[in-house]
């Protein structure tokens, strides 16, 4: 089955605000898929119903055909908006964790990736700054090898150089076997690294189509039009 | 050479463009290997999809080959980089014709302008 | 994947436990020495001794009710911090069941609990000069007599229960308190509250039936052990009855109503 992730009529409310309303997505393999809007309109609040961290009010996504659950964890890899990671513990120790929970994960290539950006694996994430904590998660998260990553806000608190790596570091994890998905409001830095646009509005798709087949047909960036579509 | 893309024509498309100045300016001589897609994607900071689809269309053109075993060659016909080097010259000069027309110039000027410009560089 | 939940349990927790413990023991020891045999040598001895048995007492004091203060803020602050906090997000997005997580957190609870009290008690027995000990062969005597052997296996089975239904309790008021937009810590300590007020309830309803059937036949012979072992295991059924439905909310909260900030 080609089809990741399958997203039939999702509504979220709380209390008497919608997050979303009614959302209907399909994600293939192999796409790197930009999930864009404001704050408020709903991209985090879709990325957690697919992680379990939220129950829809109605309809259903449904991941490698599985509800969100045991299952789908197995194969998805989140990377939160916050920082998720214990204070205690020193990045090996957390690197050991995600290897004892996650049978795709990849202590060799975590490794690596800390030594390219100079962290000390014994140092404990207590004393670590935040952008580098960010950097730590952001490493444990591709150090995986998942069916579906979601990345809500990759490149939001990063510094250029940093956000660099991360664009690169996603080039070089792609695989056909998988797809991304990145929430974002950063476009212009991102955009030649996505296949297909999402725009979110209000908790509702308004535009769902290819980078280039935007800039065919608007005759511009994703960012402008963007600019376009949410002017305040 | 960098990759200069701009952000309001399709990627692909630029790609390509790109590509083929590479192979004519010999960045990538004929006979010779690319890099892996994914290496060209990470170059150029692009999705991996928009790189393949431009090679694809390349090698459509035959300006690329693909060795089943040793990975994707610029071709080594002399002759159809030649071709493609006088297509991207004709288009550079289209357009800086158009700009200058834009800016009043009649063709006579245009080459006398030229013509200075050139003598200047020479020195 | 449980056993591995409790691994990381263990070791998120054992680096406040283990040094306190290590040192009660100490300072009973010290104390112990200071003690020696016969507390009026004490009152001879020079002010500076005086003053550091004194400290040396405080500090022990202080470190006894620490413990038992420790313990109490761990189990809570475990569950409230790693599975409701900022933490949540990674440990929720685990491929494990939910009831897994709670089952992690309470078995850890529980022995904390245990270690704590079996710590406390034998730095007393350290404290104590041997010979005032012969008061425990007494009461351990007394404690046969009422409920024989039966009644060791009896009073911890109650013991366990009434642990395990305690900290689920506590949790379960926290899970509950999760579900209100502000004042989430205020609305858990109300929980606690109203859910002290349903295991009265359910006290209420279901001993007395049970001890009606005891009633007529109440003279203190009719309590033979096998009878107060009886009483004590419905007890101890009762709260872990109890203690399964505080885990059932408790898990089904955190799996249908999870919301993290």
């Amino acid at each position: 089955m080609n089809t990741i992730l399958e997203c039939k009529n999702l509504s979220k409310s709380f209390g008497a605000t919608k997050a979303l309303d009614g959302i209907n997505l399909t994600i293939e393999r192999g796409r790197i898929v930009g999930l864009l809007g404001p704050n408020g309109s709903g991209k985090t609040t879709f990325i957690k119903i697919c992680n379990e961290l939220l129950t829809p009010t109605s309809g259903e996504v449904k991941i490698n055909g599985f509800n969100p659950g045991v299952e789908t964890k197995k194969i998805v890899s989140y990377l939160s908006e916050k920082t998720y990671l214990n204070d205690w513990m020193k990045v090996s120790q957390i690197i050991r964790f995600f290897q004892d929970f996650y049978a795709d994960f990849s202590p060799e290539k975590a490794y690596d990736m800390l030594k390219r950006l100079n962290i000390d694996p014994n140092s404990r994430l207590k004393t670590l700054s935040r952008g580098t904590k960010e950097k730590v998660q952001l490493i444990l998260v591709m150090s995986r090898d998942a069916k579906l990553y979601l990345l809500d806000e990759p490149i939001g608190g990063v510094d250029p150089a940093a956000r660099d790596y991360i664009l690169d570091t996603i080039i070089t994890n792609y695989s056909e076997d998988a797809a991304v998905i990145l929430s974002t409001h950063l476009i212009s830095d991102i955009e030649k690294v996505l296949d297909d646009i999402i725009f979110l509005k209000e908790g509702q798709v308004v535009l769902n189509k290819t980078v280039d087949e935007i800039r065919d047909e608007y005759g511009k960036s994703v960012d402008a039009l963007f600019r376009e579509v949410f002017k305040c | 050479m960098p990759w200069e893309l701009k952000t309001d024509r399709p990627i692909y498309a630029q790609l390509i463009e790109q590509i083929e100045l590479k192979i004519c300016s010999g960045v990538y001589p004929p006979g010779s290997k690319l890099p892996s897609v994914r290496d060209l994607a990470r170059e150029a900071s692009v999705n991996p999809n928009t790189m393949q689809r431009a090679l694809a269309k390349l090698e459509d053109d035959g300006l690329l080959y693909t060795s089943r075993t040793s990975g994707r060659f610029v071709t080594e016909d002399d002759n159809m980089v030649c071709q493609v080097k006088n297509k991207l010259a004709q288009e550079q000069m289209r357009d800086f014709l158009e700009k200058m027309k834009r800016l009043g110039f009649e063709n006579k000027e245009i080459l006398n302008m030229l013509k200075t410009i050139l003598e200047e560089v020479e020195q | 994947m449980l056993a591995k939940l409790l691994k990381y349990e263990l070791k998120a927790t054992a680096r406040w436990f283990l040094p306190l413990y290590a040192a009660l023991v100490i300072f009973a020891l010290i104390n112990r020495a200071l003690i020696q045999n016969d507390p009026s040598v004490l009152a001879e001895a020079a002010n500076l001794w005086k003053i550091a048995f004194i400290l040396s007492i405080l500090v022990y004091v202080f470190l006894f009710v620490g413990i038992m203060v420790v313990t109490f803020v761990v189990v809570i602050q475990r569950f409230y911090k790693n599975l409701l906090g900022d933490e949540g997000y990674l440990m929720f997005t685990l491929p494990v069941q939910t009831w897994k997580h709670i089952a992690s957190k309470l078995l850890i609870a529980m022995l904390w609990n245990f270690s704590s009290a079996v710590v406390g008690f034998c730095s007393i027995m350290l404290l104590i000069p041997a010979r005032e000990l012969g008061e425990l062969d007494l009461m351990l005597a007394e404690f046969q007599k009422y409920l024989g052997t039966m009644g060791y296996f009896s009073i911890s089975l109650l013991a366990l229960a009434a642990l395990a239904a305690g900290i689920i309790q506590m949790y379960t008021a926290i899970a509950l308190g999760h579900l209100f937009r502000k004042h989430k810590l205020l609305a858990s300590f109300g929980m606690y509250i109203g859910l002290n007020t349903v295991n009265q309830m359910v006290y209420m309803l279901i001993i007395p039936p049970f001890l009606n059937t005891m009633i007529p036949f109440a003279e203190p012979a009719f309590f033979t052990s096998n009878r107060l072992n009886t009483l004590i295991l419905f007890f101890s059924i009762t709260l872990a009855i109890l203690a399964a439905i505080y885990y059932t909310v408790t898990n089904i909260i955190l799996k249908r109503k999870l919301n993290l900030e």
